[in-house]
């Protein structure tokens, strides 16, 4: 027994790590490789739309409203390349047809240049900085305007709106995304890890297993007695207040009736609180509160919610409503999934051997079964995003949610609509915005795509 | 408890209360464990071997299971003996890993993809020891290098998935012996491995539980790796212990009908071809947990059943001598009758 029994030799690999793998998968996929890239420069470009717009956010030009793109010149009079220049714009109704039309006026000609000092902005809402990458003298002088995509219904030039617009649109995903699934993953967690077992939420004061209970442990019980004992007190308290208040407002046969029901809540608080053993099942509770929100249409709620937002709050304050909205409407969906991972994580073996081990339950919990569940969150985060998106998108079109002066895709999209057909013959650039929309969604979704096959735990190695 | 005693498990009942009713899984099982002994449950699928071992961990999924009787006198490593069965949560978690550490059947399944192997025995060796992840990685390549792996430390960064099986069962071997534990319970660690393989982790086993002195629990189906691993043996059915015996009794003396069923039912090739026979195999099925037969559960599948006497009451277990235990209340005659015969 002096050999040494050693496993055949395979010659030590390269480890690379699951997701260094991942990613040269995802590297080899070209559909989420230009999903990726173009989301990219999309992000870019909401981080530095001040940079990319020549005029602010809400700079609006009056006389100039619904203003077609501004022709670019790359050649003078005579055929020869020059820099580009733009024409001053005269907006005039025609006193024949009755439209207004927008005529150039080239005896003047204002060349655009590229990297220059124009209307002062703050960087990241902190950095002071005014460089902007098109426009001249005469933009600020407004001797003539640049409009690459045309104005809107107040004048403003779309262009830079459509770079303001994104910072709200492809945030909003992430961060309605992200909400959903906190709530998604702990409440999915909870439901997951507490299936089949039975949470004890009173213990019953006189009961004979609360002796045997305390006796166990003793001051941990008596905490937790405690807590509970001041749950269900404080849930006895607010049934009180509110039958006090029906008890002075209503008189007679109410009163009677509400009476007789709060009493008897009461009781049966004091009954649950003092004799039996209360279990309940939280995967039952959570699992049903996702099927109620489930079964009231998303649209209908998302409505009755936003319209419970304050009119008059600041634009940002308004967004995070809108954040707030989108995932709770939202977060039932991801927790039934992550349910359904967790439970299939926990009967893992790894799992079992992890408590064998010696490991705590939340040690397996959160070492062990969570990280398991990482691959499969990353891939619905990313095909959950445009969802929110376009609900966002959605909800800003029927003027519920992102507001004006603010600016979001939907909102542009909105002005078109407004209009009613005559956008589609006559000023098709209000269209635009539904174009970056279309496009964001669909990158989005490759990138998912992609990032599905590259996570993929089966997938080849 | 005798000095020498590591474990004592006295009548141990587990119970799982189903909605079809209730599943006596174990039912009054009773055997000790020596130090540095290596004792075999065997029995068929559903016999309650691993329910046994999964009961002394303390790891019976409740619901629905619970265990609803019995003792189970451990020795620590402080030389205290405890009763597993009344030990809080808290102080099981210290003993799991630490004083009783677990192999399991599959070494595909049981190591986790997401993290290198050595993480994964450094995790046991910071939780019991609370040793810095630095020194914990170093005693893993230790431990690495003692399971016979070669280029530990390199092996330290691997994923599970860049090993074999053999190499993964080496690993969860490693990561059950980083602490030290007075027993090794393995629950039927070869099954999923090929036969050259088995070969090599019965004898890694073997060859460690020499060098370390550990006490193993071996949970196995199989009576060829009990023969090459285990000093006693219990023989379980329907979740009660049929016989037990140490091994060289159970091999050439059985006395249950039961026992003598699997090791006819086991092809030999020790034999002369002259006295071959064609395997006998036990006739049924392992009855149904929830109707188990009235009397000794293994009646109606016994060739020495008699009417009256084995289907009226459970069989006590007796003692035939030495220390033999054997759960059939017709052994003497059955032992007469096969002498007569030969």
């Amino acid at each position: 027994m002096t050999r040494k029994i050693e496993a055949r030799s395979q010659g030590a690999l390269q480890s690379r790590s699951f997701f260094q793998e991942a990613w040269i998968r995802f590297r080899r996929h070209p559909l989420a490789r230009l999903g990726g890239g173009v989301l990219l420069v999309l992000y870019l470009g909401a981080l530095f739309a001040d940079f990319l717009a020549p005029y602010p956010e809400t700079k609006s030009f009056r006389d100039l409203t619904f203003s077609p793109p501004t022709p670019v010149h790359w050649r003078d009079e005579n055929g020869r390349l020059t820099r580009p220049y733009v024409c001053a714009v005269e907006r005039k109704r025609n006193l024949e047809t009755f439209k207004l039309e927008f005529t150039q006026n080239c005896a003047q000609k204002y060349t655009i240049y590229f990297f220059v000092q124009g209307e002062p902005y703050r960087f990241l809402g902190f950095i002071p900085a005014n460089l902007r990458l098109m426009g001249g003298e005469w933009l600020q002088n407004e001797q003539a305007h640049l409009f690459l995509w045309g104005t809107d219904d107040f004048g403003r030039d779309l262009w830079g709106r459509i770079w303001y617009g994104a910072r709200v649109s492809l945030t909003i995903g992430i961060f309605a995304t992200a909400l959903a699934l906190l709530i998604g993953v702990f409440m999915g967690s909870l439901s997951g890890f507490f299936a089949g077992k039975p949470l004890t939420l009173s213990i019953g004061l006189f009961n004979p297993a609360y002796r045997e209970f305390v006796s166990r442990n003793p001051l941990p019980s008596l905490f937790k007695t405690l807590l509970w004992l001041a749950l269900w007190g404080g849930l006895a308290w607010l049934v009180w207040v509110m039958l006090s208040g029906f008890w002075a407002t209503t008189r007679g046969f109410e009163a009677v009736v509400f009476g007789v029901l709060g009493v008897g809540i009461l009781l049966a608080i004091a009954y649950a609180v003092l004799f039996p053993l209360i279990k309940i099942d939280l995967d039952t509770i959570i699992m049903r509160t996702t099927e109620i929100l489930a079964a009231i249409p998303d649209l209908f709620l998302l409505i009755t919610l936003s319209v419970l937002i304050p009119q008059g709050i600041p634009p940002a304050m308004r967004f995070y409503l809108v954040v707030c909205i989108l995932s709770f409407v939202n977060w039932g969906g991801l927790a039934r999934v992550m349910r359904g991972q967790i439970l299939q994580l926990r009967e893992m073996e790894y799992a079992q051997a992890a408590q064998a081990m010696g490991a705590s339950d939340s040690r397996v919990i959160t070492r062990h079964i969570l990280p398991g569940t990482f691959t499969f969150l990353i891939v619905s985060v990313t095909l959950a995003i445009p969802g929110f998106i376009l609900a966002e998108s959605g909800l800003s079109f029927i003027g519920l949610g992102i507001q004006e002066p603010a600016s979001s895709w939907g909102l542009l999209l909105s002005k078109a609509q407004a209009q009613g057909i005559t956008a589609f013959v006559d000023r098709p650039w209000l269209l635009i915005p539904g174009l970056f929309i279309f496009i964001a969604i669909l990158s989005f979704n490759f990138m998912g795509d992609g990032l599905r096959d590259a996570l993929d735990p089966r997938a080849k190695r | 408890m005798d000095e020498k005693r590591l474990l004592e498990v006295k009548d141990l009942k587990v119970h799982f209360f189903t909605d079809d009713g209730v599943v006596k899984a174990v039912d009054g099982v009773s055997f000790h464990i020596d130090k540095g002994e290596t004792l075999a449950v065997v029995g068929e699928s559903g016999s309650g071997k691993s329910v046994t071992s999964l009961a002394i961990m303390r790891l019976i999924p409740n619901p629905p299971g619970r265990i609803v009787g019995g003792e189970m006198l451990f020795r620590g490593k402080d030389g205290q003996v405890k009763d597993l069965v009344k030990q809080d949560e808290a102080s099981m978690r210290k003993i799991r890993g630490n004083d009783i550490a677990m192999i399991f059947q599959e070494p595909m399944t049981s190591l986790n993809p997401v993290y290198t192997v050595g993480d994964q025995i450094a995790e046991a060796i910071m939780l019991h020891q609370g040793k810095s992840r630095k020194e914990a990685l170093e005693l893993s390549a230790e431990m690495l290098d003692l399971v016979g792996i070669p280029e530990p430390r390199k092996r330290l960064s691997n994923y599970p998935h860049q090993m074999s099986g053999g190499m993964r069962q080496r690993v969860m071997i490693a990561m059950a012996l980083s602490c030290n534990p007075s027993l090794l319970i393995a629950d039927e660690p070869t099954t999923a491995l090929d036969v050259t393989i088995q070969a090599q982790i019965l004898e890694l086993m073997y060859k460690l539980q020499e060098e370390i002195g550990m006490s193993i629990l071996f949970i196995t189906h199989n009576l060829g790796v009990v023969a090459e691993m285990a000093d006693r043996v219990v023989v379980m059915y329907a979740g009660r212990a049929v016989e037990e015996a140490d091994v060289t009794a159970t091999f050439k003396r059985s006395k249950h009908p039961y026992t003598m069923g699997l090791l006819n039912s086991v092809p030999r090739l020790d034999l002369a071809a002259e006295h071959r026979q064609r395997l006998e195999a036990i006739p049924g099925n392992v009855p149904n947990p929830l109707h188990l037969p009235a009397g000794c559960a293994f009646h109606p599948r016994c060739k020495y059943f008699q009417e009256g006497r084995c289907n009226t009451d459970i069989p006590e277990l007796q003692d035939t001598g030495g220390g033999h235990m054997v759960r059939c209340v017709r052994w003497a005659e059955i032992q007469s009758e096969l002498e007569v015969k030969a």
